[in-house]
């Protein structure tokens, strides 16, 4: 089963994308919710939209917003390729495989974000600890599988080290100071 | 006969959805009668708010903060040890705020309750808020009635500048530029803070007192005739955004007990509205905040039932034998809002495992770098899904022996 998609990058793509897409839905229809619901409430009298409606419109901007992402993650794993300068590494298939690492991203973060359906205790605390965690372990898994696929010894110290910059950058950015 | 099949499902989905729906949207009964042993009736509660909607309307605070003064004094005329006061504030921007405060005293007893209401409003405002000044009014004149079985002093409150960012109740918690405020030991003696904002406006009746299950709530609401507990934590949390350094935001935030809340005071929150599917909606028939909250459009809200089941709740609670032990234990109920809803605290443990994972990050790198430097150096690329492989095209011969590019690269038929 597994081998059917490994050799067939053409129906991967396209299953990885639709995952990917998902995925995010699931991460974030709430959180779009949540937010739509307080500012019908701050503006109640001249914005009331029903439930039903509100619900929608979340999944419809999360599924845009999750398209839009497909496109962005394989064309920042380029120019990641590219300012990087590592040439040998097929770009399409490189692009596929941090969509993949992606959704399981958004997978798991989903699922740990439905907990703040049910209680806020984990809120402030998950909403930072669970997607850097998540996103560290992905990171690590994104590594391991590229490293195995296109470098050896020599070739993945570099590509380690860059990507340890980037990864340290965005989780300084995003984990402690945002 | 699939399709008779069919028809028949359909219909009885939607016959049992209706029946849902109607089975959940049966209106609450509340309490119809004040305790026998208050002297206030439905017409007097009526004049009252009818009165401060006229007082309202007519757009001068001044003549409604005397009028409720008036009004307190007269509440409170019997019982012993009261003090009724204006708390002036003035802010910088040229607006003033009074709040205006009443309490009964007793000699010797430090710990108190806090009851309270905000009467600005935009408009007349009946629904937001005179209905819950008709309630503190009432629940006022009851606890003055029966003041020697309380164990506590009692202060009631009618707060200003709800509507501009809860400023007057802020004020009465943590003072401004040096004036008002309640001292370090005030807030610690202060048990519970009863706050009533918006009660008629939504079609049924809530009471909140912290974003989980107490047993202050549980005490409250044996005695709160057709209250409903708010539903905890459903999923409406605006995770961006903090409007009152909560470190989360919910709509129920909005009123005068956060300002107690946040300064580690338990709250009992008597508000209206309908929850639906963890949608919060306050006010259905939006009238809150415009010209339309008139009290004329009061009719058939029930306000004075309402005003009288949470007058009753209140002082069937505080009357309560077991109250004093569930009030003065309320504060270990609480969550601990610094810790758990801060984000800086979750910021600097990321940042403590990024230092570590920095560590490991160099440690590996340099066993990466040996392994380079040891290593033979080859150049290869696998490809997941493409053929022909790298390795199909051509393989390398051994470099010590041959020296010729031609010698080197073998290329495979």
């Amino acid at each position: 089963m597994f081998s059917k998609f490994k050799n067939n990058y053409r129906l991967s793509n396209i299953l990885i994308r639709i995952a990917l897409v998902l995925a995010y839905v699931l991460y974030t229809w709430h959180d779009i919710l949540g937010n739509t619901q307080l500012v019908m409430q701050m503006y109640g009298s001249t914005l009331n939209i029903p439930y039903a409606y509100a619900l929608v419109m979340a999944i419809f901007v999360s599924l845009a917003i999750g398209v839009a992402i497909m496109f962005i993650v394989p064309f920042v794993a380029g120019l990641f390729l590219n300012y990087s300068r590592i040439h040998n590494v097929p770009r399409a298939e490189f692009g596929l495989l941090a969509n993949l690492f992606f959704t399981v991203y958004y997978v798991i973060c989903g699922v740990f974000s439905l907990v703040n359906l049910y209680t806020p205790l984990l809120l402030t605390w998950g909403e930072k600890l669970v997607p850097f965690i998540v996103a560290t372990g992905c990171v690590i898994g994104f590594y391991a599988v590229t490293k195995k696929l296109y470098f050896n010894n020599a070739t993945a110290l570099y590509y380690f080290r860059n990507l340890a910059i980037v990864y340290f950058v965005l989780a300084v950015l995003f984990g402690v100071v945002l | 006969m699939k399709r008779v099949l069919l028809f028949t499902l359909i219909a009885l989905l939607v016959v049992l959805s209706f029946g849902s729906a109607v089975a959940f949207a049966q209106i609450p009964t509340f309490a119809s009668a004040v305790n026998s042993s208050v002297n206030v009736n439905s017409a007097e509660l009526k004049q009252f708010v009818q009165e401060l909607c006229e007082l309202n309307g007519q757009g001068d605070k001044m003549a409604t903060a005397i009028y409720l003064l008036g009004k307190f004094d007269e509440a409170l005329a019997n019982a012993s040890g009261v003090t009724t006061s204006v708390q002036e504030q003035y802010f910088g921007d040229g607006k003033s705020y009074s709040n205006i405060v009443a309490k009964i005293a007793k000699a010797g007893i430090s710990k108190q309750l806090i009851i309270g209401a905000h009467y600005d409003a935009v408009g007349q405002g009946a629904g937001d808020n005179a209905v819950g000044v008709a309630a503190l009014y009432c629940t006022m004149k009851a606890l003055a009635a029966n003041a020697n079985k309380i164990p506590f002093n009692v202060t009631f409150v009618a707060f200003d500048g709800e509507e501009d960012g809860l400023l007057g109740s802020d004020y009465f918690v943590n003072g401004r530029n040096g004036s008002g405020g309640m001292s370090a030991e005030e807030k610690a003696n202060t048990l519970v803070m009863f706050n009533i904002d918006s009660i008629a406006l939504g079609q049924n009746m809530y009471l909140m007192c912290e974003n989980k299950h107490t047993t202050l709530a549980n005490t409250i609401l044996t005695h709160a005739q057709g209250v409903q507990e708010k539903p905890y934590a459903k999923g409406i949390y605006g995770s961006h955004m903090d409007s009152f350094n909560y470190g989360y935001y919910e709509f129920v935030q909005g009123s005068d007990h956060t300002s107690f809340r946040l300064a580690g005071i338990p709250i009992a929150f008597f508000f209206s509205g309908e929850y639906k599917r963890g949608s919060w909606n306050f006010d259905p028939g939006s009238r809150v905040n415009t010209a339309a909250d008139t009290y004329e459009n009061l009719e058939g809200s029930q306000f004075v039932e309402r005003i009288i089941t949470v007058s009753n709740a209140i002082v069937d609670t505080v009357l309560d034998e077991q109250f004093p032990t569930v009030a003065t234990n309320a504060r270990k109920e609480l969550v601990n809002i610094k810790l758990w809803y801060n984000g800086w605290w979750p910021s600097l443990v990321v940042l403590g495992i990024l230092i570590i994972l920095a560590v490991f990050t160099f440690l590996y790198y340099r066993k990466l770098q040996k392994n380079s430097i040891l290593g033979t150096a080859e150049i290869k690329t696998q490809k997941v899904f493409e053929k022909p492989d790298a390795s199909e095209i051509f393989s390398f011969a051994d470099s010590n022996e041959k020296s010729d590019v031609d010698d080197i690269f073998t290329f495979k038929n």
